[in-house]
C-alpha cells in the first residue's frame, strides 16, 4: 500500500490540519502520522471521523503521500498546495515546500 | 413525529397509509398519489376523512380536480434542499384556493419554519424533540419580510408605502 | 446609493443573530455538518482548501468609502490582511476563523453590508452595469431595477432551495457592460416608442461546463411588471428545473431542453395569475427606490478643463492612464476613472487593507464618497472632476494602483483557481502573473490594445474564460497542469463563446502558446482591428496552425 495520511480542517478556524500518533491534530504535515497498512488506515479514519463526531474537525479523509529523505510530500498536486500554502501567496507558506511548489518555479 | 399545528404541539389525528401495506390504518389517513389513483372509490367508500401526500416530484396540478376530497395535503421535501414544495404549497393556496391543512413532512428542520409558513404551510411534522419555544424562536428570524407571501405579515414595502402616504 | 431605513437595518440585524446562534449549535454539536452546510452557504461562507472562505455582497457593485474602510478593518482583524474582489461584483475574504464570522457579519452590518445568499442555491448578488449613474449612453440607472429585485430575493421564502443558483445582471444600454446575456436571467432597460420604461428580459445564459447566450422570453415588460414576472420564471423554474443532475441543473438547461417557447408558455400562464398582486410596482415605490440613486450635487463645470489638458500634454505616463483607464462622464467637467488592480504580476483582484484605505479615502476626496467594483475585478471611482484627475493618479501610483491597463492583456480576469479553491483542477493566478510579466511592457500591450483575456482553473468557469477574447481553462491531465485555450469569446452585445484552438498546453508552455497567438494576430490583423476583430475576420485556422506547428509536446 502506498504512505497515507489523515488530514481535515479545523472546525472553529478553517485550517489545514494532519492527525497525529496521539490523536491530535497538526497543521504541519511534517508532523503528522504516516500510515502504511490499510487496517491501520481504516483504524486511523474511525478515529478521525470520532473527532468529527467531536466537532474539532470537519471533512476527514485519507491523503496519500510520499517521503523522500525524510520529507512528506503529498502525491497529488491539489494536497500538496493545501499542505504547504497557495503558491500565489507564498507569504502564507507553512512548512517546507516542495521545489514545484516555491514561488521562484513561477517565471514568465 | 410529534405535529406542530399552527405553532402548538397536537395530538396528531392523522396516519399516513404506506404503499407497502395493504389493509389501512385505524382512522383518518394520508395516503399517497398512487394509492389515490388505484383506488379512489375504495377511499371515499370509507368514509372516514381522507389526506394525500405528494412527493416532491409530484403537483397539485395533476389532480386540482380532486382536491376536495382531502382535509389534509401532505408535501413532501425528501430532503430540505428540495425546495419544489414551497411551490407546491403556493399553487395549492394561491392557484387552486385549497383551504385545508397543507402539512410539511419529510427534512423538515427549524431553520425553514418561517419559509414553510409564509409559503402555505399550516402543519409541520417535526421531530420529537421539538417544542413550541424553538418553533416560536423559528418565526421570530424576520420581523418584517421584503416580498409578500401567503402569511399575513405586512411587507417592507407595504409599510414604506403607508408611512409615506402618511 | 441605496441607504438602510429601519427594516432593511432589522433584517440585516436579525440575519446575523440567526447565524450567530446557527454557528453556536454547530460548534456545539447541535447540527451536524450537512444540516448547517447550507446555511453558512446562504450566509456566503465556504470552506475551501485553506480555511473559510466569505463573500460579502456588493450589490450592484455599488459601495462607499465609509464601506470600504470597514472592509480594510475587518482584513485586518479577522483576516490577514487583503481582500479579493470577484468577477460577481464581490469581495471575499480567504481566511476568517468560523467563531469569528458573527462578529464579522456584525461589523458588515454596521455599514450597511453583508454577505446573505452570496452562495447556495438560492438568489446571488444581483450585478450591474458598473457605470450605472454616471454615463450618457443610459437609458435608465440600472441600479434601481437591480437594487429593487435585491430586496424581493432576500430571504425570498419560495427560492431558497433552488435547483441550483441563480443569478441576475442588469443593463440599461445597448452596450452592455454587465455580460446580462450570460446570466440566468438578464435584464436591459428600454423604452417604447412612447417613451415608457419597460424591460427585454433575458432567460437561461451561463457559462460553467455548458455556456450558453440568454434566449429573450419577453421583448418588452412594463416597469411595472418587472417583480410578478420574475417571481413567475423563478417558480416555474423552481417546479422543472432539473435536481438529478448538479451540472444540468441551472435554468439554462431548462431553456436548451424545453426551448424558449414552451418556457414562455409556462412562464405567461404563471404570470397571468400573479402581474395584479402585491407584486406589482406602485410608482411611489419606484420612484422611492429611484430617489435613492438620485445624482449627487455636482459642479457646474466645463469639459476640457485647460489645467487637466496641460498635464496629459506634459506628463505622458498620465496621458496614457487617461486613455486607456478613463471614461467620459455624462455631467460636463467630470470623469469616470477605473483604477485597475492588476499590477505587474500581481494577483488580479486583490487589495491590501492600506490599500482600501488610500482608495476610501480617495473615494471622498475625489468620487464623492463612492465606488464601483466591476465583474472584471477592477475598482471604479465614478465621480471624479477631470480637474482632479492627475492628483488623483499620482496618489494611485504611490500605491501601486495607477497601471494604465484596462481592457488591455495584463488586464486579466481570472478565478482563485486551485491556490484557494476545492473545486478547481489547476491553478490560474500564477499563469496570469506569468502572462502580465511577459507583457509587463505598456507600449507592447498598447500597440496589441483590447484584449480580454480571461483565466479559469476549472470547468466551473468563475474565470469567465469562455467569454474572454483568448480564455485559459486549467485542467488536469494524469495530475499534471494543463491548459485548453479557448479563442473569440466576447461577454457584451455581441456575445459569443468561445471556441476551443486545439489540444491543452502543459503548464510550461502556455504562455509562450499565448504570446505566438498575440504574434498571430499582430502578423494578421488590418487597419483598426483589435484581436477580436481580426479572428472574427480570419478564424480560428490560422491561429491553430501557429500555435501547434511549434508545438514538441501535446497533450493526449
Amino acid at each position: 500500500m502506498t504512505l497515507q495520511m489523515i488530514t481535515a480542517n479545523c472546525l472553529a478556524d478553517g485550517l489545514v490540519v494532519y492527525q497525529a500518533a496521539d490523536d491530535s491534530w497538526c497543521s504541519l504535515i511534517q508532523d503528522a502520522e504516516v500510515i502504511e497498512d490499510e487496517d491501520a488506515l481504516q483504524a486511523r479514519l474511525s478515529q478521525a471521523k470520532a473527532a468529527e463526531g467531536n466537532q474539532a474537525v470537519v471533512g476527514v479523509y485519507e491523503v496519500e503521500v510520499t517521503e523522500d529523505e525524510g520529507c512528506i510530500r503529498p502525491v497529488r498536486l491539489r494536497e500538496r498546495i493545501r499542505a504547504f500554502g497557495p503558491t500565489s501567496h507564498p507569504e502564507f507558506g507553512r512548512g517546507q515546500a516542495p521545489e514545484d511548489l516555491s514561488p521562484t518555479t513561477i517565471s514568465g | 413525529m410529534s405535529l406542530l399545528k399552527s405553532g402548538k404541539l397536537v395530538d396528531d389525528p392523522w396516519t399516513h397509509w404506506p404503499d407497502d401495506q395493504a389493509e389501512p390504518p385505524e382512522g383518518p389517513v394520508i395516503v399517497t398519489l398512487k394509492r389515490w389513483r388505484e383506488e379512489k372509490p375504495r377511499l371515499l367508500a370509507r368514509g372516514t376523512p381522507l389526506g394525500l401526500k405528494l412527493s416532491s416530484e409530484q403537483t397539485p396540478g395533476e389532480i386540482h380536480e380532486d382536491l376536495h376530497h382531502f382535509d389534509v395535503i401532505a408535501l413532501e421535501f425528501p430532503v430540505f434542499t428540495d425546495g419544489r414544495s414551497y411551490s407546491n404549497a403556493r399553487r395549492l393556496r394561491q392557484r387552486y384556493g385549497y383551504e385545508g391543512e397543507v402539512r410539511a413532512v419529510g427534512e423538515v428542520l427549524r431553520d425553514q419554519y418561517l419559509a414553510f409558513a409564509r409559503c402555505g404551510f399550516d402543519a409541520l411534522e417535526v421531530s420529537d424533540d421539538e417544542t413550541e419555544k424553538g418553533y416560536q424562536a423559528a418565526m421570530s428570524a424576520i420581523s418584517t419580510p421584503f416580498q409578500p407571501a401567503l402569511d399575513q405579515a405586512p411587507t417592507a414595502m407595504s409599510l414604506r408605502q403607508r408611512r409615506m402616504q402618511g | 446609493m441605496y441607504t438602510y431605513d429601519e427594516f432593511d437595518h432589522a433584517l440585516v440585524r436579525e440575519r446575523t443573530e440567526q447565524f450567530r446562534d446557527q454557528v453556536k449549535r454547530r460548534l456545539s454539536g447541535e447540527l451536524t455538518e450537512d444540516a448547517f452546510k447550507p446555511l453558512r452557504l446562504m450566509n456566503g461562507l465556504y470552506l475551501q482548501l485553506h480555511a473559510y472562505m466569505l463573500r460579502v455582497a456588493i450589490p450592484y457593485g455599488t459601495f462607499s468609502s465609509n464601506q470600504l474602510r470597514q472592509l480594510a478593518m475587518i482584513a485586518r482583524k479577522y483576516d490577514r490582511g487583503y481582500g479579493h474582489f470577484t468577477t460577481r461584483q464581490n469581495i471575499q475574504f480567504n481566511w476568517p476563523k468560523l467563531s469569528d464570522v458573527p462578529d464579522i457579519l456584525d461589523d458588515l452590518a454596521a455599514v450597511e453590508m453583508h454577505a446573505i445568499q452570496t452562495s447556495g442555491n438560492c438568489i446571488r448578488n444581483v450585478t450591474a452595469d458598473q457605470f450605472a449613474g454616471v454615463i450618457a449612453d443610459e437609458v435608465d440607472d440600472s441600479r434601481v431595477w437591480a437594487e429593487i429585485v435585491r430586496q424581493w430575493s432576500t430571504f425570498h421564502p419560495e427560492f431558497a432551495y433552488l435547483p441550483r443558483k441563480f443569478k441576475f445582471a442588469f443593463s440599461a444600454s445597448e452596450h452592455d457592460r454587465a455580460a446580462v446575456r450570460f446570466h440566468d436571467i438578464g435584464v436591459i432597460a428600454k423604452r417604447n416608442t412612447e417613451g415608457d420604461l419597460g424591460f427585454q428580459i433575458m432567460v437561461g445564459g451561463g457559462l460553467g461546463r455548458t455556456p450558453m447566450i440568454a434566449k429573450t422570453i419577453r421583448r418588452f415588460l412594463p416597469a411595472q411588471h418587472l417583480l410578478s414576472y420574475i417571481e413567475a420564471i423563478l417558480r416555474v423554474y423552481n417546479l422543472i428545473g432539473r435536481r438529478d443532475n448538479k451540472y444540468k441543473a441551472r435554468i439554462k438547461i431548462l431553456v436548451h431542453e424545453l426551448g424558449i417557447d414552451e418556457l414562455s408558455g409556462l412562464v405567461e400562464a404563471e404570470w397571468e395569475r400573479i402581474r395584479e398582486s402585491d407584486l406589482k410596482l406602485p410608482d411611489s415605490e419606484i420612484q422611492r427606490i429611484r430617489d435613492q440613486f438620485a445624482a449627487p450635487e455636482y459642479e457646474d463645470l466645463n469639459d476640457d478643463d485647460p489645467a487637466f489638458a496641460a498635464h496629459r500634454f506634459e506628463d505622458r505616463d498620465f496621458a496614457r492612464w487617461v486613455s486607456t483607464n478613463v471614461a467620459p462622464h455624462r455631467q460636463a467637467g467630470y470623469a469616470i476613472a477605473t483604477i485597475s488592480l492588476k499590477p505587474e504580476g500581481g494577483v488580479p483582484g486583490d487589495v491590501t487593507a492600506d490599500q482600501m484605505d488610500v482608495l476610501a479615502g480617495l473615494g471622498d476626496q475625489y468620487s464623492l464618497g463612492e465606488l464601483r467594483a466591476t465583474h472584471e475585478q477592477n475598482i471604479v471611482l465614478p465621480n471624479v472632476k477631470q480637474t482632479d484627475l492627475y492628483d488623483l493618479w499620482l496618489a494611485l501610483k504611490a500605491e501601486n494602483l495607477g497601471t494604465a491597463n484596462l481592457g488591455l492583456v495584463s488586464d486579466i480576469i481570472v478565478c482563485p483557481g486551485m491556490d484557494y479553491c476545492g473545486l478547481a483542477t489547476a491553478r490560474s493566478i500564477p499563469v496570469a502573473q506569468r502572462v502580465s510579466r511577459r507583457f509587463a511592457d505598456l507600449d507592447r500591450q498598447l500597440d496589441i490594445g483590447e484584449m480580454k483575456l480571461k483565466i479559469s482553473g476549472c470547468i466551473n468557469a468563475c474565470g469567465h474564460h469562455h467569454i474572454g477574447h483568448i480564455g485559459i481553462l486549467g485542467v488536469d491531465r494524469k495530475g499534471e497542469e494543463f491548459y485548453q485555450i479557448t479563442l473569440g469569446g466576447s461577454a457584451g452585445e455581441d456575445a459569443t463563446v468561445g471556441s476551443i484552438i486545439g489540444p491543452a498546453l502543459p503548464s510550461d508552455e502556455v504562455v509562450d502558446g499565448f504570446e505566438t497567438l498575440i504574434g498571430t494576430y499582430l502578423d494578421l490583423r488590418e487597419e483598426g482591428e483589435r484581436f477580436l476583430d481580426t479572428y472574427r475576420r480570419v478564424g480560428l485556422a490560422p491561429f491553430k496552425a501557429a500555435l501547434y506547428q511549434e508545438k514538441l509536446h501535446v497533450a493526449a
